[in-house]
């Protein structure tokens, strides 16, 4: 049995090495937090380059993560989503310009659901729409078996902390970037054309399916759930695109909006409707829309909005979308421009609509 | 989930480390064995079977083979006699079935589809119809825990070690998580005691092993998890900055061999031995960094292999593990038998001591070469491989003594700075051809790099822009270069007997965070991955 004095050595040691594990543990502690914060400040330094990098027309696949922190907060009534095919295929300004109406283009090229998720979630830190578009293409970029669940944990980490996503802008400083382009709510302006060969079996009739990648569906359902609790109107589209669709993926498609309860516009067999020339409104020989092609799906999908969600109004006359309105009478002016150019190529080339 | 992917390196590892901490002492090592097995299942899924019917066979052959090594005399001549001969001989054909098993599942899952692919060489030639080769699933770490299952039976046979009596114990020893995938191979005695520490100091007795000293596992001290932590963090500065970006270039030009010649061959050679050791090493300070954090020391498996003076010393630093495993249970078997000992006492009967000692090398480095070239791989580049080494060792043997010979005419002195740097430089050849095998898709494909080597040179295209066309921009190389400055720098250091660590933990704690921080960032901002970067596998685990 210890003595007092041993009882007394005794509770100075354990309370010693209370207090060196509660130092150890603070210590710990103290190092993620300054740890967490250097991220946090380096992040927004990344961002404030993007943003600075995009001000001078340099633009990369990361740069609507910026675009997206620079529109006012809650101004945007629709956000749309998919990879090339969306954004060759909607015009934000042009629906500004139809119907009033304020709208997003996020999209990147070759978008994968998993980047779908990761836009969306950071959009709506700084949004609320009333209706999310979706253009379908991004559902049949496979993703790699198994690894679904892994990507959309880092693509949310890297929503934590932009500067996962934007670590390569050091290698600007050694190579300056290539691209300059101008965006106009994130659409580009693509007067060239270019149109199809032949249009082979496209949208001939066919009662077969081509099944999707299970794990983008998990992805979609998942986008439908924040929608849903949100408030949003979910809205599928397919953007016409002969290289991208046939009647096997639409009745896939048609097949996986009914199961959802969502509407779904399939702009491929709307061509007539819609107006698409292939001699005059295709980029790149089928594969995606120019401006031409774009001003007509988004006039089209302008009133597949205004009939599906009924919230929408006219906000052109709202000072507090002044600026939009500036913005839309220099879009038309460079857009009328373009549009001159396009129909002079077009008489030389011999495409008459 | 590799060790370079975030779900191990933030997911996996730091929740089973949470587990185990918080955990009683007593339970940590259930907790551990858990771990490595669901670790194992996520990666291999039911292939699962596969390590948990080896462990539970070592486990037994183990026990088995030590009852039947009770009694028997030490020296193998006194084994041999009358009273002893059976149970010698049980105990001999015991442990050959148990090795036996395990190799032969090894082979067959390993190797069958290229035999049989040999084997239909041979029929289509004589006429034949093929054999339809079986697509088998090989489990990770096959070719890792199956040398160290064989290294545990064959000690027990030695009566170096008494036979485990703990599953757990085994089960750890083969299959603790973070060296499932790319080892080190380690030796029973190097972890397997440290499972049992982790728990009670009493335990150890409890399980009747007074025979072996637990090899001293890490305390789990503030500076050590700090170690332990960094050191993962610099495997992933060599895996994410240099390893995985080079990858990009080493596809190429290795993908498009037959486009290739002169120096762009030599661009090849180089940039895959270095990816290969940056990679490979990094994952070792992962992996080791990564068992630390538990108290688990593991065995080293590279100690500056660029610093070699002659290939045979580069094996002593490069792949350690699976050296000194090929050494202890191969060459010294092999060179110890009675064929090699009869071999040696006529040769230096018939033609001297010098002649004798090379033909008993020879003879006991060949099953070692072949094997360890055989082990990488079902192919023949990887045979190739080995043969290459083996020829390269024999000759250093022969010509050991044409060297000191040149060194006492010419009065140069072996160990002076320009000589090392020359044997270093030869070395560094020698090791770039043998890469260069060992990554071409093919040994035809590698005599075909070999022979354009000695064609157009054009040592011009290392400054015209040629390297920029091949998927590394000016930037990356600059990543790479800087990348492999700093490691090498490092590598100086500690060739030099410098610590590192000491130096880092003298500093102030301002300027230690600092430290860790500007390591934490120059992995974040300069790693390969994300746009414009492809996820690369990890190299070892695939053999």
């Amino acid at each position: 049995m210890p003595d007092s004095e041993g009882y007394s050595n005794m509770e100075k040691e354990t309370s010693k090495s209370i207090r060196s594990g509660g130092r150890i543990t603070w210590r710990v502690l103290a190092f993620f937090a300054c740890l967490i914060i250097l991220l946090l400040l380096a992040s927004r330094l990344f961002l404030e380059i993007t943003g600075a990098e995009a001000k001078n027309g340099y633009r990369s696949r990361n740069t609507v993560y910026w675009d997206l922190e620079q529109e006012k907060k809650n101004s945007l009534d629709i956000l749309v989503l998919g990879n090339s095919e969306a954004f060759a295929s909607f015009s934000p300004m042009e629906l500004w310009l139809g119907g009033g109406i304020p709208s997003y283009l996020a999209s990147i090229p070759g978008e994968t659901m998993v980047e779908m998720n990761s836009i969306l979630h950071a959009a709506l830190r700084r949004q609320h729409p009333n209706a999310l578009l979706i253009e379908t293409h991004a559902l049949y970029t496979d993703l790699e078996p198994g690894k679904a669940d892994e990507l959309l944990l880092q693509q949310a980490g890297q929503n934590a902390f932009q500067i996962f996503r934007l670590h390569n802008l050091w290698k600007d400083a050694i190579e300056k970037p290539k691209n300059k382009r101008r965006v106009w709510k994130g659409f580009r302006l693509m007067p060239t054309i270019r149109p199809p060969k032949q249009l082979g079996d496209y949208m001939k009739p066919d009662d077969g399916t081509e099944p999707i990648d299970p794990q983008n569906v998990r992805i979609l359902k998942k986008i439908q759930n924040i929608c849903e609790r949100r408030g949003m109107a979910l809205l599928l589209y397919s953007a016409p695109s002969p290289k991208n669709y046939n009647m096997k993926r639409h009745n896939t498609l048609a097949l996986l909006s009914e199961e959802l309860g969502v509407p779904y516009t399939d702009l491929n067999l709307k061509t007539g409707e819609v107006g698409i020339d292939w001699t005059t409104d295709s980029l790149d020989g089928g594969d995606h829309l120019n401006l031409s092609g774009a001003r007509k799906t988004t006039a089209y999908l302008q009133r597949v909005l205004q009939a599906e969600v009924p919230a929408l109004s006219d906000k052109r006359s709202d000072p507090a979308y002044s600026e939009w309105n500036g913005l839309a009478a220099r879009y038309q002016k460079r857009e009328s421009r373009m549009l001159a150019k396009m129909r002079e190529r077009a008489a030389a080339q011999g495409l008459t609509p | 989930m590799g060790y370079n992917q975030l779900s191990y390196l933030l997911g996996f590892l730091p929740l089973v480390l949470l587990l185990f901490s918080i955990c009683p002492k007593r339970s940590r090592r259930y907790v551990l064995a858990s771990a490595s097995w669901l670790y194992f299942f996520l990666c291999s899924r039911y292939l699962i079977v596969y390590l948990l019917g080896t462990t539970v066979w070592t486990y037994l052959m183990g026990i088995w083979i030590g009852k039947l090594g009770d009694g028997l005399p030490e020296s193998a001549s006194a084994a041999s006699r009358k009273p002893y001969r059976k149970q010698a001989m049980a105990h001999q054909a015991v442990m050959l079935l148990a090795n036996g098993v395990l190799f032969g599942v090894l082979f067959y899952l390993k190797y069958t589809g290229f035999f049989v692919r040999q084997l239909n060489k041979l029929v289509v030639h004589a006429g034949g119809a093929a054999i339809i080769a079986p697509r088998l699933l090989v489990p990770i770490g096959i070719s890792f825990y199956t040398l160290e299952a064989v290294g545990y039976l064959l000690e027990v046979y030695w009566r170096r070690i008494p036979a485990d009596r703990d599953f757990i114990r085994i089960a750890l020893f083969l299959g603790f998580f973070p060296q499932t995938m790319e080892g080190p191979i380690a030796r029973y005695g190097d972890t397997a005691m440290q499972f049992s520490s982790l728990s009670e100091k009493a335990e150890i007795t409890r399980c009747g092993m007074p025979g072996i000293q637990a090899a001293d596992s890490v305390p789990r001290t503030l500076e050590e998890m700090t170690a332990s932590a960094m050191r993962i963090c610099w495997g992933m500065f060599k895996k994410l900055v240099v390893a995985d970006r080079l990858n990009i270039i080493v596809a190429t030009l290795f993908g498009e061999y037959e486009k290739q010649n002169g120096v762009l061959i030599i661009v090849a050679a180089v940039c895959y031995t270095v990816q290969l050791y940056m990679e490979f090493s990094g994952m070792m300070d992962v992996v080791i960094g990564s068992a630390r954090l538990f108290g688990i020391r593991l065995p080293e498996n590279f100690r500056q292999p660029f610093f070699s003076q002659t290939a045979s010393e580069f094996w002593r630093r490069w792949h350690i593990s699976l050296g000194a495993w090929l050494k202890d249970y191969l060459f010294y078997p092999v060179a110890a038998s009675t064929t090699a000992k009869k071999l040696g006492k006529r040769l230096r009967k018939m033609s001297g001591r010098y002649v004798a000692k090379l033909a008993v090398s020879a003879l006991a480095l060949t099953p070692v070469w072949l094997f360890n070239g055989l082990w990488h791989g079902a192919e023949w580049n990887y045979i190739f491989y080995g043969i290459y080494y083996l020829v390269l060792l024999v000759l250093e043997l022969a010509l050991e003594p044409v060297k000191a010979g040149f060194y006492r005419r010419t009065g140069i002195r072996q160990n002076g700075r320009g000589a090392t740097l020359l044997r270093i430089l030869r070395t560094w050849v020698i090791i770039f051809t043998g890469e260069m095998f060992f990554r071409a898709p093919g040994l035809r494909a590698g005599f075909c790099m070999f022979r354009s080597l000695f064609h157009g040179f054009g040592i011009s295209r290392l400054w015209d822009g040629t390297l920029l066309t091949f998927g590394l921009g000016m930037a990356d190389w600059t990543a790479i270069i800087g990348g492999t400055a700093v490691v090498f720098l490092y590598d100086l250091l500690r060739e030099r007997g410098f610590c590192i660590r000491d130096w880092v933990f003298a500093r102030k704690l301002p300027v230690r965070w600092a430290l860790y921080n500007a390591l934490i960032f120059a992995v974040i901002i300069f790693g390969a991955y994300g746009t414009g970067y492809q996820a690369v596998d990890l190299i070892y685990a695939g053999f």
